[in-house]
């Protein structure tokens, strides 16, 4: 990479432009992640505010905790199905808006509602929708001669229904960051590839795609964060139920954190959570990255 | 935009304010009378309701000028949230709602003030004994009861009638479960694609044990060893299984309640019985004008058995102001603004005072019922710092059970958990 | 044949967006629905499905009358919109900043930072929200604009989209700058941001997009009516008794309808051609 300028201000050059960003960062997150994480090693009863160190005992009893291996499970779960799905549909949808159609910029605004409404009222709405007497989506089944499903209140369809919700408001959002990174594909390679005769399919898979690769791994791990950290959706919908079946880690934190007011341990999970997150982003980088040579 | 030229000068005036003192000379700081802010968490109601801690604050202010209310409502769901953030950082609350079956929670953080010196001890007498109970833990006042609640099944008439069903109307006459089970069931109509278009009895709040509990314990279970050191044996009693199943029961094996609720179910006619607090008289009245409703009285198993206690005023430990803080925690509570608080809120009272002021009001129904059984049925929640834990484990047993799952599994499963932050608790 | 081919494809394309459309505003389009009815109407008709299921019988303007004439809800819009011009102005230039220098330097401590960076949206605000609060009442930001402004300027999300897109600057326009003697400033400033103009407007329409949903912070950090954000607003409608759906879904339609607006409005940002990369042919 480039070397320009004297001295002093050509070490200094790179930390001038990360030094603001990086400053707000330390003071409003780093910090308190700090703080809030290391809570995780003491017995931290967080409205009297008393605390005392337990070292690791936090983490023995979670380990011991049956409940806490379920929100695991719960959390792979979830995670290895939303994440791949709002990945390739948010791909999907982005190439095929990505054209001159006639009316295709309403198609785009469209598909963006989803991402406008906020994740809360979202679900809020989906709640209502699910209802199995009088909500939106059994009826839209009882008009297509299928039978009502019980959603939210069976074991078994409850986190496919949680599924099926954050996808349909996650894709749109992704869907625009994809739309931005085919803009930098140069129209000259689609115009080679037309006249070349080559197949929509292929010229996808080995022209667009690499080219596409830097923003497939920001969509990609910035989904994943987002997912695991996703709590929302549950706590309105579910509340971890019915049977723990949509417990996942992070409504573990919420729920030791500001229903038992249990800091420490709630510090605990996330602390476990940010290690899953760290580990599965950095395979993630290394996967990605591995496609690029072309 | 006007809004960002107001927001700027407001911030620059901000700004010259927080200097200000440093210009003044100390002779002008020394005659001005000290500014005191209060501020008071409190919960959403929304209108009209709201409308009774807006007139407390007025008055407050009006009657000690040299103070500030600074009011903050937030809805019911996040309230928790925001007041334990608070009291975490230690400022930004003065005095807040408080929901009474946390009293025993605050004083085992130790963030109440004790309100004994406050407190003048005949009017304290004013109270019934049940909410001055709930509000005293450790042999200290730590709260001030402003509203408590009561609840009954709302039916509605025409629904009934046509179904040839007459409810009792007095308590002496009440319906045991089974006898509700069976008027549910002739009440519940099905609409000709088998979906239910009319459900024959819904629950305010479905899952939550300030609801459920009294069912275990009208069945002869009881929520918690007198001792307040463990459950098992007492909320997975033979009695507490029997009538949780019986509740779980209605959502299925009977399907005569919703799985899921249906917002304003009732009101909309979309249920023949409600089991609800008090406050729905007037909610009903206001939104749902249309809906014929009569009331009949809470049913039973063994023993008839309600639910009761609602808000109380605490003021933080630590506030810098514990005077003024006090003062208007009884404001809020006082006899007078307690008047008011019903008529405006309607939450059931906790004076006695309140219910002689509205002889007619608590003469005849429906007020009479919940007067009743503020009197003579309703039992508290248990008294133990564990009640945030307690309620959440219980909760989702509930939930389950609802669900479908077996209230026995679910019941012992949850007993073992509260047993075990019974247990942390007591180290 | 292929006109044939041709057509087909057409009609298959059009086919598939007519049912994205729909899956995606079903939803939103009930809601709309719901919100022109009077409240004893809003959950009728919804089964059996039928027209009536979106489009109200008996329209009415009374849930936007009460929340705008009653409420003054647009006061709460434009605190959300205030903030969020805000947030994403400063950030704008903040956050492309550090996405240019993680994209185009090698320097000590380069992956160690990155990785820091990536961490801070990672931890759920529930775990920070005490210490964070504790922060920004040290600086006297508690019940202000600042509270809800400042901490959120500087966003992993943004720097970590910029980055990306900074990085795909071919290096021989960089190089070219450079013989012609242009400092990195000026290369940041002059060739790399008007490069990445779809990534710039994506990054800000996203991170304004995140501040108009915030709810749990502004919850925590402001009281008063002056500062409460739009989310917090409309949320005062659920109560401990009853829910004002009539007023809920009027404020849900109302607060999602200026950011739909501000998206059309940008699109010409993402048509194919417009934006240009600078590449020779």
């Amino acid at each position: 990479m480039a070397v320009i300028g004297k001295g002093a201000a050509r070490v200094a050059a790179p930390y001038l432009f990360i030094g603001p960003a990086l400053l707000g960062l330390a003071l409003f997150k780093l910090y308190p992640i700090g703080v809030g994480l290391t809570a995780s090693f003491f017995d931290y009863e967080a409205i009297s505010g008393r605390k005392s160190w337990i070292g690791l005992a936090n983490y023995r009893e979670l380990f011991a905790d049956p409940l806490f291996w379920r929100a695991c499970w719960n959390t792979f779960l979830f995670n290895a199905v939303v994440t791949p799905l709002q990945v390739a549909l948010a791909l999907a949808l982005a190439v095929l808006v990505n054209r001159r159609l006639p009316g295709i910029a309403v198609f785009r605004s469209i598909f963006f509602v989803p991402a406008v409404i906020s994740l809360v009222v979202a679900s809020i709405v989906w709640d209502l929708m699910y209802n199995p007497d009088s909500g939106l989506v059994n009826a839209v089944l009882a008009a297509m001669g299928l039978p009502p499903q019980p959603f939210l209140t069976s074991a078994r369809q409850a986190m496919g229904a949680v599924i099926a919700m954050v996808t349909w408001k996650g894709v749109g959002y992704w869907m625009v960051i994809f739309l931005a990174g085919l803009q930098a594909i140069p129209a000259v390679y689609r115009e080679a590839a037309v006249i070349d005769g080559a197949p929509a399919w292929s010229y996808f898979w080995r022209v667009t795609l690499p080219l596409l690769m830097r923003t497939i791994v920001f969509v990609v791990v910035a989904d994943t964060a987002i997912n695991f950290l996703l709590f929302a959706p549950i706590y309105i919908m579910t509340q971890g139920g019915p049977s723990d079946a949509t417990t996942v880690l992070m409504f573990e934190v919420y729920r030791n954190a500001f229903v038992y007011f249990r800091l420490g341990y709630a510090s605990a999970v996330s602390t476990i959570l940010l290690v899953v997150m760290l580990v599965v982003v950095f395979v993630q980088f290394r996967l990605l990255r591995a496609r690029f040579e072309y | 935009m006007s809004m960002t030229r107001r927001t700027f000068a407001r911030l620059a005036a901000g700004a010259v304010a927080a200097a200000a003192p440093g210009l003044a000379p100390s002779r002008l700081r020394v005659e001005a009378q000290e500014k005191i802010t209060l501020k008071y968490l409190s919960v959403a109601r929304g209108e009209p309701r709201r409308q009774a801690i807006l007139q407390v604050v007025d008055k407050f202010e009006k009657a000690n000028p040299n103070v500030k209310v600074e009011l903050s409502e937030t809805p019911f769901d996040q309230y928790f949230q925001k007041v334990s953030v608070a009291l975490a950082a230690g400022s930004g609350i003065d005095a807040f709602d408080v929901d009474s079956p946390l009293v025993a929670h605050y004083a085992h953080q130790d963030v109440l003030l004790a309100l004994d010196e406050y407190v003048d001890k005949k009017d304290w007498e004013d109270f019934l004994e049940q909410d001055r109970q709930i509000a005293t833990y450790g042999g200290k006042i730590l709260t001030l009861p402003w509203s408590s609640s009561s609840q009954a099944v709302f039916y509605n008439l025409d629904m009934v009638k046509q179904a040839g069903i007459t409810p009792p109307s007095t308590p002496d006459k009440r319906w045991t479960w089974a006898q509700l089970l069976e008027a549910a069931k002739k009440l519940t109509r099905k609409a000709p694609d088998g979906s239910t278009q009319v459900y024959g009895f819904v629950v305010e709040q479905v899952d939550r044990p300030y609801q459920i509990l009294p069912l275990l314990q009208s069945n002869g279970a009881q929520a918690i060893s007198p001792d307040g050191t463990k459950t098992s044996g007492f909320l997975n009693s033979p009695e507490a299984v029997e009538a949780l199943q019986f509740y779980g029961d209605l959502y299925n094996k009977h399907a005569v309640a919703p799985k899921k609720p249906i917002p304003d179910a009732f009101g909309r006619g979309q249920a023949a019985l409600f089991l609800a607090n008090s406050p729905h008289v007037n909610q009903i009245r206001r939104l749902f004008p249309q809906t014929p409703w009569a009331l009949t009285p809470h049913p039973f198993f063994k023993k008839p058995v309600t639910p009761t206690g609602a808000w109380h005023v605490g003021v933080f430990r630590k506030t810098r102001h514990p005077k003024e803080a006090a003062a208007l925690a009884l404001a809020y509570s006082n006899a007078n603004q307690a008047k008011d608080n019903f008529k405006i809120m309607n939450y059931t009272p906790v004076r006695k005072s309140t219910f002689e002021a509205f002889p007619d009001e608590f003469k005849q129904p429906p007020n009479s019922l919940f007067y009743h059984e503020i009197t003579h049925t309703a039992i508290r929640r248990p008294a133990t710092p564990a009640w945030r834990e307690y309620e959440d484990l219980l909760r989702t047993a509930i939930r389950n059970v609802i669900d479908g799952a077996d209230a026995k599994k679910e019941l012992d499963t949850a007993v073992a958990r509260i047993d075990a932050v019974l247990a942390r608790y007591r180290k | 044949m292929s006109a044939h081919r041709g057509v087909l494809r057409i009609a298959l394309l059009y086919g598939a967006l007519v049912a994205v459309a729909l899956a995606s505003a079903l939803p939103f389009l009930w809601a709309l629905g719901a919100s022109l009815r009077e409240n004893a109407a809003i959950f009728r008709d919804i089964r059996p499905l039928s027209l009536w299921t979106f489009v109200p019988r008996a329209p009415t303007l009374d849930g936007f009358a009460y929340i705008f004439g009653v409420d003054r809800f647009h006061r709460y819009m434009a605190n959300s919109l205030f903030v969020g011009l805000a947030v994403t102005g400063l950030g704008l230039l903040v956050n492309s900043l550090a996405g240019f220098g993680f994209a185009r330097f090698r320097f000590p401590g380069r992956e160690p930072l990155f990785v820091a960076v990536l961490v801070t949206f990672m931890v759920p605000l529930e775990i920070i929200v005490i210490p964070l609060y504790i922060v920004v009442r040290g600086f006297g930001w508690v019940d202000s604009y600042w509270a809800l402004i400042v901490p959120a300027v500087a966003d992993a999300f943004s720097i970590f989209l910029l980055r990306q897109f900074f990085q795909e600057i071919p290096q021989e326009l960089v190089d070219a700058a450079r013989i012609d003697g242009c400092g990195w400033f000026g290369i940041y400033w002059r060739i790399a941001l008007p490069l990445v103009k779809p990534a710039l407007v994506t990054a800000s329409l996203l991170a304004f997009i995140r501040q108009w949903d915030a709810f749990f912070w502004p919850l925590v950090a402001t009281s008063s009516p002056e500062y409460t954000v739009v989310q917090v607003a409309l949320s005062k409608y659920i109560t401990e008794f009853v829910t004002f759906w009539s007023y809920l879904l009027a404020a849900v339609v109302s607060a999602s309808a200026p950011v739909l607006v501000l998206y059309f409005l940008l699109q010409r940002y993402y048509v194919q051609g417009i934006s240009t990369t600078g590449l020779r042919g």
